[in-house]
C-alpha cells in the first residue's frame, strides 16, 4: 500500500513538470499565479465538503442524542402491546 | 422537546389529518397547490414538455449534419446561426429543464413524502414557489427564440468571450436571457433542495432510521446537498457574465485584462458535479426496481449508501478535467486525471451492487425492469469510455471530437431517458391509479435502446477518426469527409429518427393509459416500500388510514420465515405473528 | 436492518404520528441555504484572488484608481461583529425567557443598519474619486463583492426586523427568528473575510 502511494506520488508530483506541455503557462512561468491557481483550487473542492461534512456530523450527533433520548423515554414508560 | 410542537413536519401551516381531502377549485388543485404530489406532476409534466423541445431541435440539427443544406421537414433551412442557436438550447434544454426537473424535482417530491410516510413537504409553499419560479425561467428561455438575433448561440457551456461579447455570439439579447433562465433555474432547484433536505431530516415516519429510507431518497438527498454546494460557484459566475455582457465590465475579458478560462473553472466546478447531481437519482430508481422484480434483498444497502457519498465527495476533485486543452497547469492536469480515473470505482461498484442483487433472484423481465437492467449497460459503456477522455494524455486526442459527445451520450441518455422511463413504467400505477399497456410498453424499450445504440456507435467511431464537433457543414473541410465519414453521419441521423418515432408510442401510451388504463391496486408490484401502503393515486395528504409507522428496512423481500415473498416496511411484527 | 421487534407503540388510527423534528426546520432549511452562500461568495472571492495574482507586473494596485479606505471600514467592521454579539445575547436571554430578548435584537438591528450606513457612504466617497464598476478590474470585484454582501445585509435586516415585530407581538414561535439569527450570523461572520481578501 505504502509503495503504491508513493508511487501515485511521484508520478503526481514528479513527471509533468519536465512535460510543460500547455501553451499558455509554459510561456509566462509566473510562480505567484500558478500558487494561487492551485491554492484556490483546492480551498473550492475542499470548503464545500468541509461545510457539508460539519453539518452533517452536527445534525448526526442531534439525531442520536434524540434517539437516546426517546429510548430513554420508551424503557421508563413500557406500554402495552398494541395489536394493529 | 415538546410533544405538540413537534406532532407535525410542518413549519408553515397547511395542516391535513389525513381525514380525507377537501373540494378545491380547478386552479387551486391543479395550478397552485402546495400538495407535493401536485408539484410534482406540474414538474414532471413541464419536464417531458421540455423534452420535447430538446428533440426537435436535435431533430433540425442532425438533419442538417447528415443532409447538409437541405429544408428540414417541419423547421425548413438551418442557418449557421439558427444552427448554433439548436445545438446551445438542446444541451441547455436537456440538462437544465429535463434531466433535472425529472429527476430530482418531480421525483423527489412525488416520492420523497410518500417513501418516508408523511402527509407532504416541511415548506409546501416554498416548494410550489419552487415550481413557479422554475416554469419563468423555462418561459424566459423559450423567449429567447424570439428577441432581436435569436438565441444564445454559445453552446450550454457558455464559454466567454463567445458569451460575453455581442459582437461574437450575435445574439445580444438571446445571451442574457440564457443567462437569466439558467439563474432562475438554480433558484428553484434550490429551494427545491432545501425543502428535500429538512423533510428527510425532521419528518420520517415513527420508527423509520436512518438506514431504513430507501436508496432512491437518499440519493436524491444526496444529489440535492452536491447540487447546493456546488452551484454558488457557478451563479457567482455568472453574475459576472452577466455583467461583462450588461454592464461592460470586464471579468472575463482578456483586453480588459480578465481572464476566460476563470469562467471555464466556475462553471465546471458545478457543471461536473452535476452529472452526479442527475446520476445517483438515477442509480436509486434502478436500486429500487431492481430489488423489487428481482424479490431479493438489495445487495449490501450501507455500501450503496457509502458509496454514493464517496462519488459526491469525489466529484469534487474532478472538474479541471474539462480544461485540459484549456491552459491549465500541467501538475494539476495530472492531479485532475487520477481523481477522475478514481471517481469510476464507486460508480462501477454501484453497478456491480446491483449486478449481485440480480444473481440468484427470481427475476420478472417487466417493462420497469428492463429499463432498469438496460440501464446498467447502457451507463457501463457510457463509463469505460469515459476513462479514454479522463486520461489527460488520450483526452488531447480526443478533445472536442464527436467521441466526446458520444460519451456524454452514453452517460446521460440512460439518465435522463432510461432511469426516467424506468420510473415513470414502475411508479405510474401509483402516480395515476392506472396500468400502462406492457406490449406497447416493451415495443417502445425495444425501438429506443435498439435505435440509442445505432445513434452514438457511429459517433463513437466517427469521434475516433478525428470529426470534430461544432461543426455547422462537414462539406468545408475535405479531411472529416473522407469515404463513409458522411455515410455514418446519416446513419446516426435515420437512428435518432426511429428513436423520435418510439417516442411517440410512449406518449400514446401514457395518454391512453391515463384514461383508459386498467385500474390498479394499491400495491401491485408488491413491492415494500411505504408509497404502496397509499391507495393509488394517493389522496390529498397521501395516507387516508393514518401516517404509517415503519418497522424495518425497505428491502425485506423473499424472507426465509415468511410466507410472502415481500414484507412491507409498515406491518408490525415478526415473520411469524403478522402474515398478511 | 432485520428488527423483528416492533417500535414501542403504533399510533392510534387518525391521530397524527409521532414526527421527531432532530432540529427546528427554519434553521436546518437556513442552514443549507447559507452553506450555498457561503459558496456563492467563495467563488466570487477565489475569482478576485486569482485575477490578484495574475495581473501583468505594474498593473496592480490599479494605477490612477483609488486605494480602498482599509482603516475606515475597520470601524464598519466593528459595528457588524459588535451586531452579532449582541444578538447572540438576545438569544441566550430568549432562551431564558427574559423580556430583554426583543430589546436586544434592536440593538443588533440598530448596529447592523449602522452597518450597512457607513458602508453606503464609503460607496459614494469611492465613486466620487473615480473607482466605478467599469474604471477597472478592482472596481468591478469590488463593487461586486461588497455589493453583494450588502445585499445579503439587507435582506438579513428585514428577516430581524420581522422576528423583532413578531417578538414584540409576544410571539412565542421561534422559528423566523432562529431562521434569521442564522442568516445574520452568516451575514457578520463573512465579512471579515471579505474584509480582509478585499481590502488589502
Amino acid at each position: 500500500m505504502r509503495s503504491v502511494r508513493a508511487a501515485l506520488l511521484g508520478v503526481v508530483a514528479g513527471a509533468p513538470s519536465s512535460a510543460l506541455a500547455c501553451a499558455v503557462c509554459g510561456g509566462a512561468q509566473n510562480d505567484e499565479s500558478t500558487g494561487v491557481y492551485l491554492a484556490m483550487t483546492g480551498v473550492l473542492s475542499l470548503l464545500p465538503l468541509a461545510l457539508m461534512g460539519a453539518v452533517a456530523f452536527w445534525l448526526y450527533r442531534t439525531a442520536e442524542a434524540a434517539e437516546r433520548a426517546d429510548e430513554a423515554q420508551r424503557v421508563e414508560s413500557v406500554p402495552p402491546q398494541v395489536e394493529h | 422537546m415538546s410533544a405538540e410542537a413537534h406532532a407535525h413536519g410542518h413549519a408553515d401551516g397547511h395542516g391535513h389529518h389525513g381525514h380525507g381531502h377537501h373540494d378545491e377549485g380547478f386552479i387551486k388543485k391543479y395550478l397552485w397547490s402546495t400538495d407535493h404530489k401536485m408539484i410534482g406532476f406540474q414538474y414532471m409534466f413541464t419536464g417531458m414538455a421540455m423534452a420535447l423541445l430538446g428533440g426537435f431541435t436535435v431533430y433540425a440539427f442532425r438533419m442538417q449534419l447528415a443532409f447538409p443544406g437541405i429544408s428540414v421537414p417541419g423547421y425548413g433551412r438551418v442557418t449557421a446561426t439558427d444552427y448554433n442557436a439548436l445545438v446551445t438550447t438542446h444541451g441547455s434544454v436537456m440538462i437544465f429543464w429535463v434531466a433535472m426537473p425529472v429527476l430530482i424535482a418531480a421525483l423527489g417530491n412525488y416520492l420523497i413524502p410518500l417513501m418516508i410516510g408523511c402527509d407532504d413537504m416541511v415548506f409546501p409553499r416554498l416548494n410550489r414557489l419552487s415550481y413557479q419560479i422554475f416554469l419563468i425561467s423555462a418561459i424566459v428561455l423559450i423567449a429567447s427564440f424570439y428577441v432581436d438575433g435569436g438565441a444564445f448561440g454559445g453552446a450550454w457551456t457558455s464559454y466567454p468571450p463567445l458569451s460575453a461579447k455581442a459582437e461574437f455570439s450575435l445574439t445580444p439579447k438571446g445571451s442574457t436571457l440564457w443567462l437569466l433562465a439558467v439563474a432562475l433555474e438554480f433558484v428553484a432547484f434550490l429551494l427545491g433542495g432545501i425543502n428535500f433536505v429538512t423533510t428527510v431530516m425532521n419528518s420520517r415516519a415513527p420508527g423509520m432510521k436512518m438506514f431504513d429510507v430507501p436508496i432512491v431518497v437518499w440519493m436524491i438527498i444526496i444529489a440535492s446537498i452536491l447540487f447546493m454546494a456546488s452551484v454558488g460557484p457557478l451563479v457567482a459566475g455568472a453574475v459576472m457574465l452577466l455583467f461583462d455582457q450588461q454592464l461592460g465590465t470586464g471579468f472575463f475579458d482578456p483586453a480588459k485584462g480578465g481572464d476566460p478560462v476563470l469562467w471555464q473553472h466556475l462553471f465546471w466546478f458545478f457543471g461536473h458535479p452535476e452529472v452526479y447531481v442527475v446520476l445517483l437519482p438515477a442509480m436509486g430508481i434502478v436500486a429500487e426496481i431492481i430489488t423489487v422484480f428481482s424479490r431479493k434483498k438489495l445487495f449490501a444497502y450501507k455500501t450503496v449508501l457509502y458509496t454514493a457519498i464517496g462519488t459526491g465527495v469525489l466529484s469534487f476533485f474532478v472538474w479541471a478535467h474539462h480544461q485540459f486543452i484549456a491552459g491549465i497547469d500541467p501538475r494539476m492536469a495530472n492531479i485532475f486525471s487520477v481523481t477522475t480515473l478514481l471517481i469510476s470505482i464507486p460508480v462501477a461498484e454501484m453497478c456491480f451492487v446491483y449486478i449481485a442483487t440480480l444473481y440468484g433472484g427470481s427475476i420478472r423481465l417487466t417493462t420497469p425492469m428492463l429499463w432498469a437492467l438496460a440501464f446498467i449497460g447502457e451507463f457501463l459503456l457510457g463509463g469505460v469510455t469515459g476513462i479514454f477522455l479522463g486520461a489527460s494524455g488520450a483526452d488531447i486526442y480526443f478533445h472536442d471530437t464527436y467521441f466526446v459527445i458520444a460519451h456524454f451520450h452514453y452517460t446521460f441518455f440512460p439518465i435522463a431517458f432510461i432511469a426516467v422511463f424506468a420510473a415513470v413504467t414502475y411508479w405510474f400505477p401509483k402516480m395515476f391509479g392506472k396500468h400502462m399497456n406492457d406490449t406497447l410498453g416493451k415495443m417502445h424499450f425495444w425501438g429506443t435502446i435498439i435505435s440509442f445504440n445505432f445513434i452514438f456507435i457511429p459517433l463513437f467511431v466517427l469521434g475516433a477518426r478525428g470529426d470534430h464537433r461544432r461543426i455547422y457543414d462537414y462539406r468545408h473541410f475535405p479531411d472529416l469527409m473522407k469515404p463513409g465519414m458522411q455515410d455514418l453521419r446519416i446513419l446516426a441521423t435515420v437512428a435518432l429518427l426511429v428513436l423520435l418515432a418510439f417516442q411517440v408510442v410512449f406518449l400514446a401510451n401514457f395518454i391512453y393509459s391515463l384514461f383508459k388504463g386498467r385500474k390498479a391496486e394499491a400495491n401491485p408490484w408488491n413491492a415494500n416500500t411505504l408509497e404502496w401502503h397509499a391507495p393509488s393515486p394517493p389522496p390529498h395528504g397521501n395516507f387516508p388510514e393514518g401516517l404509517p409507522t415503519v418497522h424495518r428496512g425497505p428491502y425485506e423481500y423473499s424472507h426465509p420465515d415468511r410466507q410472502d415473498d415481500f414484507w412491507p416496511q409498515h406491518l408490525a411484527g415478526d415473520a411469524r405473528s403478522a402474515q398478511s | 436492518m432485520i428488527d423483528a421487534l416492533p417500535h414501542g407503540t403504533q399510533a392510534p388510527l387518525g391521530s397524527p404520528a409521532k414526527r421527531r423534528p432532530v432540529v427546528p426546520s427554519a434553521v436546518l432549511g437556513t442552514l443549507i441555504f447559507v452553506v450555498a452562500e457561503v459558496m456563492f461568495f467563495v467563488g466570487m472571492i477565489s475569482a478576485f484572488t486569482i485575477s490578484k495574482a495574475t495581473a501583468l507586473p505594474g498593473s496592480w494596485p490599479v494605477p490612477g484608481q483609488p486605494m480602498l479606505p482599509a482603516d475606515a471600514t475597520a470601524l464598519n467592521t466593528v459595528a457588524l461583529l459588535l451586531s452579532g454579539a449582541v444578538l447572540v445575547a438576545a438569544h441566550v436571554s430568549f432562551r431564558k425567557g427574559s423580556p430583554m430578548a426583543k430589546w436586544l435584537v434592536l440593538g443588533a438591528w440598530v448596529l447592523g443598519a449602522l452597518f450597512v450606513g457607513l458602508q453606503g457612504r464609503e460607496w459614494a466617497a469611492l465613486l466620487s474619486q473615480g473607482l466605478t464598476l467599469t474604471s477597472s478590474r478592482l472596481g468591478a470585484f469590488f463593487y461586486l463583492i461588497v455589493g453583494t454582501h450588502a445585499v445579503h445585509a439587507l435582506m438579513a435586516l428585514v428577516a430581524l426586523g420581522l422576528s423583532f415585530v413578531s417578538l414584540l407581538r409576544g410571539s412565542t414561535s421561534p422559528g423566523l427568528f432562529f431562521g434569521a439569527q442564522t442568516f445574520w450570523y452568516f451575514v457578520v461572520l463573512l465579512w471579515p473575510i471579505i474584509y480582509a481578501r478585499v481590502y488589502f
